[in-house]
């Protein structure tokens, strides 16, 4: 006690400066304007920057959360790409495979889409500003959409699948792995939003119901392999030589959410040189 | 001889503080835009008291002190932080200043009784150190350390020439 008494005497004297330096600060921030309000700023702006501390500590501790979430992402990617790589295999016996970097992928975003039209189009909000050419391929996660018909610095319209003039090269899986490329041509003549014809399949190969329809990648606008559609049903007219094949497509034309564009960077080279043979001749 | 040292504190209390705010208060020194000198006497009659005063009695006086000079400024809790913090470091300065065989009972802070060079380091540095908190308690920020530093040395100068004039022909004893 007595001791404490001491040690109150000896810094009793500290404690009562700081005390009244104390008061008198109150007294000067409450009773003073200019000094008022140079506190109250500097003390809003430590407040800030603490804050602001704060945030980026936080956000460093969600940096696991994020991470997982990327992962998971990513994980989903490469399966994707593992998938498409095994289809593309799969789908040819020699050596030709798809070149990813012959292919250019962008993601847009759909400003305004008709499906229920003879002729359907698709406009995107990316134009020429954001990179969009003609004649790039159109896809969605599940599957085709179109090509890029026309650009605009900031729009491009986009000829859907589900339009007369559609004609894109298309082959059947199974055939395909077995070597043989049954190539026909995707068109759209019935109503049904989900429902395309496939045409020009020679009537010696053999179609079941159920077989998968990919692209055939003969052609400068799609890669091969990118999945359209199951078969629903095949018929062979009389006196014609290749079938007629209605094809269930595996994504929904009235229902698309994000979409990607597609680029074959090799396209306009490939294009001049078979341009240049059939001049020639 | 105890009541003489308490009535002429007394007394230089009341005498500095009137001084203070009648006169050094309406003293404009300044010329053209150059506002830097503001004469700053009151805190001597805290400085003076004798050594042997209690030191929480000197930090009570030098808060009272403060703000009633701030009543007169118009600046609530100035003056008094700038006063306490000065009295608080004259221990410091005292003890500093100490001569080798320690003070006699009877010493006060004058010329006559410690020598002029003791006086004239023991007033200066305290009263640089009371100008410089003074300013940057009314400046509040040190964005403005030139003004700050400028005020401090002109009012110190000044205050500090004023004052020794007043010590040579008064020649307190205590």
């Amino acid at each position: 006690m007595k001791k404490a008494l001491e040690l109150l005497l000896q810094f009793g004297y500290h404690l009562l400066f700081l005390a009244l330096q104390f008061i008198c600060f109150y007294i000067i921030i409450n009773y003073n304007k200019e000094q008022r309000s140079i506190f109250i700023n500097s003390t809003s702006l430590l407040a800030t920057s603490i804050n602001s501390r704060v945030d980026k500590l936080e956000k460093y501790m969600l940096l696991q959360q994020e991470n997982d979430s990327l992962q998971h992402q990513n994980a989903r990617l490469i399966k994707k790409f593992i998938d498409y790589d095994i289809n593309a295999s799969q789908g040819t016996n020699d050596t030709l495979e798809i070149d990813s970097s012959k292919y250019f992928i962008q993601a847009v975003n759909i400003c305004n889409s008709t499906f229920n039209l003879k002729d359907n189009y698709i406009t995107l909000c990316q134009g020429s500003n954001n990179g969009v050419t003609e004649d790039a391929g159109v896809v969605s996660q599940n599957g085709l959409v179109g090509i890029v018909r026309k650009v605009s610095p900031n729009f491009s319209i986009v000829m859907s699948l589900l339009h007369s003039q559609s004609n894109i090269s298309c082959t059947i899986k199974r055939n395909l792995r077995k070597g043989v490329n049954s190539t026909g041509v995707l068109t759209w003549k019935t109503n049904d939003p989900r429902i395309c014809n496939l045409e020009s399949i020679p009537k010696h190969l053999t179609v079941l119901v159920g077989d998968t329809v990919i692209t055939s990648g003969y052609s400068t606008v799609f890669p091969r392999g990118i999945m359209v559609g199951k078969i629903k049903n095949v018929t062979l007219e009389k006196g014609s030589n290749s079938y007629s094949i209605d094809v269930q497509l595996f994504n929904d034309p009235t229902a698309w959410d994000v979409i990607y564009i597609i680029k074959n960077k090799l396209g306009d080279e490939q294009k001049a040189l078979e341009n240049s043979i059939i001049r020639n001749e | 001889m105890n009541s003489g040292v308490i009535y002429a504190n007394l007394w230089r209390f009341i005498i500095f503080f009137l001084l203070q705010v009648l006169i050094c208060i309406r003293v404009d020194l300044s010329f053209g835009s150059f506002n830097y000198i503001h004469l700053l006497l009151y805190p001597i009659a805290i400085f003076m008291l004798p050594m042997k005063t209690p030191k929480a009695l000197v930090l009570v006086m030098a808060f009272v002190y403060g703000l009633s000079i701030d009543a007169f400024y118009n600046t609530p809790g100035v003056h008094a932080a700038a006063m306490v913090f000065s009295a608080y470091i004259k221990g410091l300065i005292l003890r500093f200043l100490e001569p080798f065989e320690g003070y006699n009972v009877d010493d006060y802070p004058t010329i006559q009784k410690m020598g002029l060079g003791w006086y004239i380091s023991f007033i200066s540095l305290l009263l640089l150190l009371h100008c410089f908190f003074y300013f940057s308690v009314e400046h509040f920020s040190f964005v403005y350390f030139y003004d700050i530093f400028m005020n401090t040395v002109f009012s110190f100068i000044a205050s500090l020439t004023v004052i020794l004039l007043i010590q040579f022909i008064f020649r307190p004893k205590r």
